[in-house]
């Protein structure tokens, strides 16, 4: 079992090399990422006082109201509903364009990716105040409807214009992976299928769509995330009529009055749940299909 | 596939550096300033005497976005020499909740009148001393000794508001003088999607208190579902739950009656700088049944490191002139009596007409105040909201 003290030294040295690579990061993770969740998840089982004072007394008041009051019950499925249709209608606009771009000659798919990539250059609260812009009562389209003597629409605060901000701030994220697994997709396969007597639908069906799964998976983690906790797009597009987590939890912290943090604190830890659950599944649908 | 992969990172990349920004509140904010300040006064003889040696070279001043004209700040430097550096919130909560973890930095802050007794109650702020603040005869001792602050032994009155009904007399020929413009559905129903109501816990469900005939601060379960459920029935016929750019929304034509600040309300009537243009049809009034008075107070904080200069700065903001220019700029209304002959005729008019308090309105207004009940707001709020 021994080794000879020079082998020995060896891995002594590997060990320091692989320590002294990993701490930096490590020490980011924890310092930034961990403490600050342990910060939460105390506060989550903290009592709220009457100023909006955090009180060090343990309670598991905070998760009790909020699977059991259903106006926060509500927020959460209302919430999962709204990231879901978002994250469908980005797959269903986001795999024809990320195919479409991948069929493209070489030459052409970079300038076509970076197109995708253009809006972010621009920040995001400033490209939704544009929507407002376009879909306001005296706006771009209403405007342009009314020119041509056409009845004007109600189109700005409405649940389908906060849909369309998700959708139109998401969609990006979607396109990408799909473009990635999409490209490693060897498009001989498809023929092959139709040689061996496959539509075209059931050839993409049963060969094209397992194969680019991993990309499927991967852009719906990457839109459903961000959309559950959301809170711009309802206020901007939606008119703050309704609540969704994330505006819950930004009101429960900095506009409440007197402001919750506890109840707050259990509310994020709840979704991170929530998140964390969906992350494993996609975890395991992906290795699974690679095996 | 490596290509494909470095494509993804980068758009990544980019994406978390585009979506960093908080959204906070909008740009154009209810705040913001008319253009024509009469020019600030000439003279620093009123502030007494001044140890300059014990002045700091700068002060934090912690402050409400767009609720100071830049322009007195940079007088404060020419005088005295000491720049004045200014951090915005959006919210007491946001600023309680920094000010509360101690060592913030800041000297001055701007809570508004429950936020001040929270911070009493808290002990977060600096006892005035009030023989340094020779200037605090000028204030209209109507506005002092409120309850958040009875003896003002922290606060000094800043700047106020009234909160009532904003609405294009283009739209209401006949005026506006009720509540039921905004909660009668069967009047609403005639220009739906044209109205929009505050988005604030406190304030819309208390209109709807108001309109019931009831107090602000009621918190009579019976009461608040009666209220609840005209919010909820108002609900389909609002344009939108807005805070933020009432004062645009209403100057454009895209609201014709609005639940909003007065001073939103006379930079809609007035324009806002060169930003927008207003519109003179806009109209500010406090229905019959009541509407809602607040202030925000500057208070020293208990640990500010320069709490000399903060009085000297204090007192500088309390010069009649000082007081009517910033007041001109914000559109808000100036506690300090002796600024009121100063500001221009226009403003005084709006003052005279129902933007600030009045003979005619100062009897239907009410403070809101908090209480240990009062967080049945924050769920009845949580329940309009969810509908």
């Amino acid at each position: 079992m021994a080794l000879n003290p020079a082998q020995d030294e060896l891995q002594r040295r590997e060990r320091v090399r692989l320590a002294g690579l990993l701490a930096p990061g490590l020490l980011w993770l924890i310092l930034f990422f961990a403490l600050p969740l342990v910060v939460i998840l105390i506060y989550s089982f903290m009592t709220n006082g009457p100023r909006g004072n955090v009180v060090f007394q343990p309670t598991l008041a905070n998760y009790i109201t909020l699977f059991t009051k259903s106006i926060y019950v509500n927020a959460y499925l209302r919430s999962i509903w709204a990231s879901l249709l978002t994250t469908l209608i980005c797959l269903l606009l986001g795999y024809p364009l990320a195919l479409f771009i991948v069929r493209q000659p070489a030459r052409w798919r970079t300038p076509l990716l970076f197109l995708i990539l253009i809006p972010f250059w621009t920040n995001f609260l400033v490209r939704i105040y544009a929507w407002q812009i376009i879909l306001a009562n005296n706006g771009l389209i209403n405007s342009s409807l009314d020119a041509l003597g056409l009845p004007t629409i109600t189109l700005l605060n409405t649940e389908g214009a906060t849909l369309l901000g998700l959708v139109y701030g998401e969609l990006p994220f979607m396109v990408l992976p799909l473009y990635a697994a999409i490209d490693r997709f060897d498009f001989t396969l498809l023929e092959a299928a139709a040689d061996l007597g496959a539509s075209r639908w059931r050839a993409f069906l049963r060969v094209m769509l397992p194969m680019t799964m991993p990309g499927v998976a991967a852009g719906s983690v990457l839109v459903f995330i961000p959309t559950l906790g959301q809170f711009v797009v309802s206020e901007l597009l939606g008119g703050a009529k309704v609540d969704y987590l994330g505006n819950l939890i930004q009101r429960l912290f900095l506009r409440s009055n007197p402001p919750d943090w506890p109840l707050g604190s259990a509310m994020a830890m709840v979704m991170m749940l929530v998140l964390l659950v969906l992350i494993l599944f996609y975890f395991r649908a992906t290795t699974e299909d690679d095996r | 596939m490596k290509k494909a992969i470095h494509w993804l990172a980068l758009g990544l990349l980019l994406a978390l550096a585009a979506c960093g920004g908080a959204p906070a509140a909008s740009p154009g904010n209810e705040y913001g300033g008319a253009t024509d300040a009469p020019a600030g006064g000439e003279t620093a003889a009123t502030d007494g005497e001044v140890d300059r040696s014990r002045l700091s070279g700068e002060l934090y001043f912690y402050n409400w976005s767009d609720y100071v004209d830049p322009a007195i700040l940079e007088q404060f430097q020419e005088e005295y020499g000491v720049e004045v550096i200014v951090d915005t919130y959006d919210s007491n909560e946001d600023m309680l909740a920094k000010v509360r973890a101690g060592n913030s930095g800041y000297d001055i802050v701007v809570p508004s009148d429950y936020a001040v007794q929270t911070m009493a109650i808290e002990d977060l702020g600096l006892p005035l001393d009030k023989s340094m603040l020779t200037n605090w005869t000028h204030l209209d001792p109507e506005l002092l000794g409120q309850y958040f602050d009875e003896e003002n032994a922290i606060s000094v009155p800043y700047l106020l508001g009234l909160t009532g009904i904003a609405y294009n007399t283009e739209a209401f020929p006949e005026g506006v003088d009720s509540w039921a413009a905004m909660f009668d559905t069967a009047q609403v129903a005639n220009y739906q999607g044209k109205l929009s109501m505050l988005e604030d816990e406190r304030e819309t469900p208390g209109a709807a208190l108001k309109y019931l005939g009831k107090s602000l601060n009621e918190t009579d379960p019976a009461a608040l579902e009666e209220a609840q459920a005209l919010l909820i029935a108002q609900k389909p016929l609002l344009a939108a739950y807005n805070s933020a750019d009432v004062n645009r929304k209403l100057a454009s034509g895209e609201y014709v009656i609005a639940h909003a600040w007065s001073g939103t309300a006379m930079q809609a009537r007035n324009g806002l700088g060169d930003e927008f243009s207003g519109n003179p049809a806009i109209t500010f009034v406090i229905p019959k049944e009541g509407g809602t008075i607040w202030m925000d107070n500057l208070v020293i904080l208990k640990d500010s490191p320069n709490a000399y200069t903060a009085h000297v700065f204090i007192n500088f903001l309390l010069r009649p002139e000082i007081a009517a220019q910033n007041a001109e700029y914000v559109g808000y209304i100036t506690p300090n009596q002796d600024a009121v002959p100063l500001l221009s005729q226009e403003v005084r008019d709006l003052y005279d007409a129902g933007y600030a308090p009045t003979d005619e309105n100062i009897d239907r207004l009410e403070w809101i105040v908090r209480d240990e009940s009062t967080s049945a707001f924050t769920d009845l709020w949580t329940v309009v909201k969810g509908d």
